[in-house]
């Protein structure tokens, strides 16, 4: 392992240990390191890490260092106004939502919000909001990315729509914490269960997701979301050993929703990325086996790194039944005009991507 | 002014930086929306936990080694409050 390497670990786990051996970078050992933090919105971390003085840079790169933080609070500032205004405007249309990921962790799992960055705004809706919610934040100036699915598809099986408010900043509307199989298993009323905390941002206050449902979910996020990961990791991390998150309880919730394997996986992802200390939590993961259909949708999971939407159209269809499989494959056949145009979509193309869906998922069925 | 109840304003999030904090104000999108706040002023806003009134603030300063002019502590506030990042009411309790 590089010192690089052995930096970036020690940043993705700052404050989570104690005594830990001082790291000094050179000049280009720092410059790798401030490419890997901006890479994966770390800046925050990196920042306390100096002021930890675990890792130490030359001088001249500090500056370089806090200008990086700057422009990643920035960001957060202005993701987190987008969301308090959204929750505003749909909470006063009598929906209830709350934040996800970014904007909740900074607020409730670490110890000031500087140390959480974020890029965008996730909302938790309950589901068959969409169209609704979409409505509402359109009249206040918000505008859709692309046009959407019918709406009665949209309000029964649409994972999550981005919007844009005024000023452009993204804001992700969720009624599924997950893609496929293992965000249609989870329903609102698991995610919701437990007492649930409060955020203040600005003059709103609404209640979060209780503590273990926000480990699952960074759980789900970390496991089954395209891409790199390291702040998500730190969540769990957060989550566990700071806010001392009921793991069991997650656990519990996560039996419920065929979804102890995700759990396990992101439990030990975070426990082996960021070198973490033996706790039951792990040892409970290293012997989590999962289902069938929850390994068949992990392995879809894995194929939407290459496949995109196909692998997970073809994981949300092992959640759902005969009827709602055709319902789902319809939807997506037939789009509203403007979703294919916008998308550059004729009818066939389309009805022939579903057909090929359909056919996997038969071949699937004759197989297992 | 030295008897008015300062506070910040309730529609604002923020984040404190190394040498300054970021405002902005929720549903604003005007070029208004937003400010950095330096010195004195970002003292006051962090210092603004709880509502207080000017000489409470100095007190607060002295408490942590700071000491400023009265009447610089006081245009700073003032000019929060012109920029309605804060607000000013009533007597202290």
């Amino acid at each position: 392992m590089t010192a690089h390497d052995e930096a970036a670990k020690r940043v993705a786990r700052v404050g989570l240990r104690h005594a830990e051996e001082v790291i000094t970078l050179d000049v280009v050992g720092a410059e790798q390191l401030l490419a890997w933090a901006a890479r994966e919105r770390v800046a925050g971390l990196l920042a306390a890490a100096l002021d930890e003085g675990t890792i130490v840079i030359p001088d001249e790169q500090v500056e370089a260092v806090q200008h990086l933080q700057l422009g990643a609070l920035r960001t957060a500032l202005a993701a987190e106004a987008a969301a308090a205004e959204a929750i505003g405007l749909l909470t006063q249309a009598g929906i209830r939502c709350t934040v996800l990921k970014g904007v909740a962790s900074a607020h409730l799992d670490h110890q000031h919000p500087e140390l959480r960055s974020f890029n965008d705004a996730d909302v938790l809706l309950p589901r068959g909001a969409t169209p609704t919610a979409v409505s509402v934040l359109e009249r206040a100036g918000y505008r859709r990315q692309e046009p959407g699915l019918a709406p009665w598809w949209e309000r029964r099986y649409a994972r999550a729509v981005v919007v844009h408010d005024p000023d452009g900043l993204e804001v992700d509307l969720h009624t599924r914490i997950a893609t496929g199989y293992f965000g249609e298993r989870l329903t609102a009323d698991l995610l919701f269960r437990g007492v649930s905390p409060t955020i203040v941002l600005g003059d709103l206050q609404f209640d979060a997701l209780a503590d273990p449902s926000r480990l699952l979910s960074s759980c789900y996020a970390a496991v089954l979301s395209r891409g790199s990961h390291v702040r998500l990791l730190r969540d769990i991390a957060q989550q566990l050993l700071v806010t001392g998150c009921d793991w069991r309880e997650a656990a519990a919730i996560a039996t419920e929703a065929d979804g102890e394997a995700v759990l396990a996986r992101g439990l030990l992802r975070a426990q082996d990325a960021l070198d973490l200390a033996p706790h039951d939590a792990f040892e409970w993961a290293g012997e989590v086996t999962p289902s069938a259909r929850a390994a068949r949708a992990l392995e879809l999971s894995i194929a939407g790194e290459s496949e995109g939407f196909r692998a997970d159209a073809r994981s949300t269809l092992l959640a759902l039944g005969t009827v709602d499989r055709a319902r789902y494959l319809a939807g997506l056949a037939l789009p509203p005009s403007a979703n294919r145009r916008a998308r550059g979509l004729t009818i066939t193309h389309r009805v022939r991507a579903a057909r090929s869906l359909a056919a996997s998922a038969v071949s699937r069925r004759r197989d297992g | 002014m030295s008897d008015r109840v300062v506070q910040r304003a309730r529609e604002v999030v923020w984040r404190q930086a190394h040498d300054r904090v970021l405002l902005r104000r929720v549903g604003d999108h005007s070029d208004r929306a937003q400010a950095d706040l330096h010195g004195l002023a970002a003292l006051a806003w962090v210092a603004m936990d709880e509502p207080m009134t000017s000489e409470q603030f100095i007190a607060v300063l002295a408490g942590a080694d700071l000491v400023f002019d009265p009447d610089e502590i006081a245009a700073a506030l003032w000019l929060l409050i012109d920029e309605q990042w804060m607000t000013s009411s009533g007597e202290a309790s």
